[in-house]
């Protein structure tokens, strides 16, 4: 044999062998991996949702869905999501997923639980991270407190909310300026998401017009275009 | 290099040629997750297991691979150990996974890993190169754990999470320790006292 084909047989050997152990561990690990996923945005709603007596996981807006009445798990898991929490019927309150894209570490996905209604005040129970990538005992002291108390029951105003460094109202943990930024404009961007969407459910989900930075990528999905190709589907 | 017995190539790895502090290697994990004795303890056990099994691995396959394509057949033996931790790391321990976040994928390009496949498995029989990767591997764990411990004490007062320097303390704790600076300084001042030790 040829040196140089020796050289592929092997290695395309041992990467067959490889892709075979990881596919064994990948379907092995699957399970668990989603389940540990959903348990921690399941215990994270309990912790910041006010008392409810529906089930927030049935009644969410996944704000820009292709689809806004049946969104798929993987536009769940990387787009803003709106939980409603009722108690009797009225709304008590919601949590809203957010994608921060700026972390220390990458972007950072935070769930911040809010209390009262959509179209009166707002006002903040508390935050967990689902995703990040923060120093741990430094920008995770945004989950401590005393910079995480600052934020039980602080009603959240209209507008985007900021730190004292970019001119705004919220004191910043020393060293950690910039996850201290995450959380607080996280906090402004889901009251304003929950403002828009809270209580609506998956059937009434805001649709094209609801979140308008995603509008455009989501615009014409339920209704038919007037346009060269639309016409086609009548055959 | 194999008239060493099985207990000395065990234990060359936790002192005299111990990985971190004294051949200097894995450096990007020791200095960046270590701001915690846990985080250390979680990183050094994923560095163990994968170091073993590539080790391992490496050595039964070390008359197989031709010396022209080793280093890549090296590394992918070594990155499907990586993402085989990660994987169950996230599945069963998902705290420690979140902790640790981007480390455990970067563990395919720790020196140390790829060193010890170049320099002793890919030399050395089966049984050698497993009692080589689990000294290496727990000699790494017990330096970086130092470290961590350390680190969370001066820049937190706690271990493991608990407290133990007590409320004063912790209101006024060394944060420069938890900063990366810290972890050059802790490093270097173990290095100091690792080299003063030898040297007597």
């Amino acid at each position: 044999m040829p040196k140089e084909l020796r050289y592929v047989v092997v290695l395309t050997l041992i990467a067959g062998g490889s892709a075979g152990l990881l596919a064994t561990v990948h379907e092995a690990t699957r399970g668990p991996i989603a389940a540990s996923r959903k348990a921690r945005t399941i215990q994270a709603l309990q912790a910041v949702l006010p008392e409810f007596d529906n089930v927030p996981t049935d009644e969410r807006v996944v704000v820009g869905a292709a689809d806004p009445a049946a969104p798929t798990e993987s536009e769940a898991n990387r787009l803003p999501v709106v939980y409603t929490a009722r108690k009797g019927g009225r709304v008590a309150g919601g949590a809203v997923q957010v994608i921060h894209p700026r972390g220390y570490g990458g972007p950072v996905k935070v769930l911040v639980g809010l209390e009262g209604d959509p179209a009166g005040t707002v006002k903040v129970r508390g935050y967990r991270f689902l995703e990040h990538k923060e120093t741990p005992g430094l920008g995770t002291k945004a989950l401590e407190p005393p910079f995480a108390t600052q934020f039980e029951g602080f009603e959240v105003p209209a507008g985007p909310l900021k730190v004292k460094k970019d001119g705004g109202t919220v004191d910043a943990i020393t060293g950690a300026t910039i996850t201290s930024r995450v959380v607080a404009e996280s906090i402004g961007e889901a009251a304003r998401l929950f403002r828009e969407h809270g209580g609506r459910g998956v059937l009434r989900a805001g649709g094209p017009a609801g979140g308008d930075a995603a509008a455009p990528a989501s615009g014409g999905g339920a209704e038919p275009e007037p346009g060269p190709g639309a016409g086609g589907d009548h055959e | 290099m194999s008239d060493r017995t099985a207990v000395q190539e065990l234990r060359k790895g936790l002192w005299a040629e111990n990985p971190l502090l004294v051949m200097v290697l894995g450096m990007c994990p020791a200095l960046a997750v270590t701001t915690t004795m846990a985080n250390g303890l979680g990183m050094g056990a994923a560095v163990i297991f994968v170091l073993t099994c590539s080790n391992v691995v490496i050595s039964l396959l070390r008359k197989v691979i031709p010396s022209a394509v080793r280093i890549p057949a090296f590394i992918v033996v070594i990155a499907s150990f990586v993402t085989m931790v990660d994987l169950v790391m996230e599945g069963f321990l998902p705290d420690l996974h979140r902790s640790l976040g981007v480390f455990i994928p970067l563990i395919v390009v720790n020196c140390i890993i790829l060193a010890r496949a170049e320099a002793f498995a890919s030399k050395n029989s089966v049984w050698r190169s497993a009692l080589d990767g689990l000294g290496m591997g727990v000699g790494f764990t017990l330096a970086i754990t130092t470290l961590g411990a350390i680190r969370e004490l001066l820049g937190n007062g706690t271990l493991l999470g608990v407290a133990v320097l007590g409320q004063g303390f912790q209101s006024h704790a060394a944060l420069v320790m938890i900063l990366p600076p810290g972890g050059f300084l802790t490093l270097g001042l173990l290095m100091a006292a690792m080299q003063a030790r030898k040297g007597r």
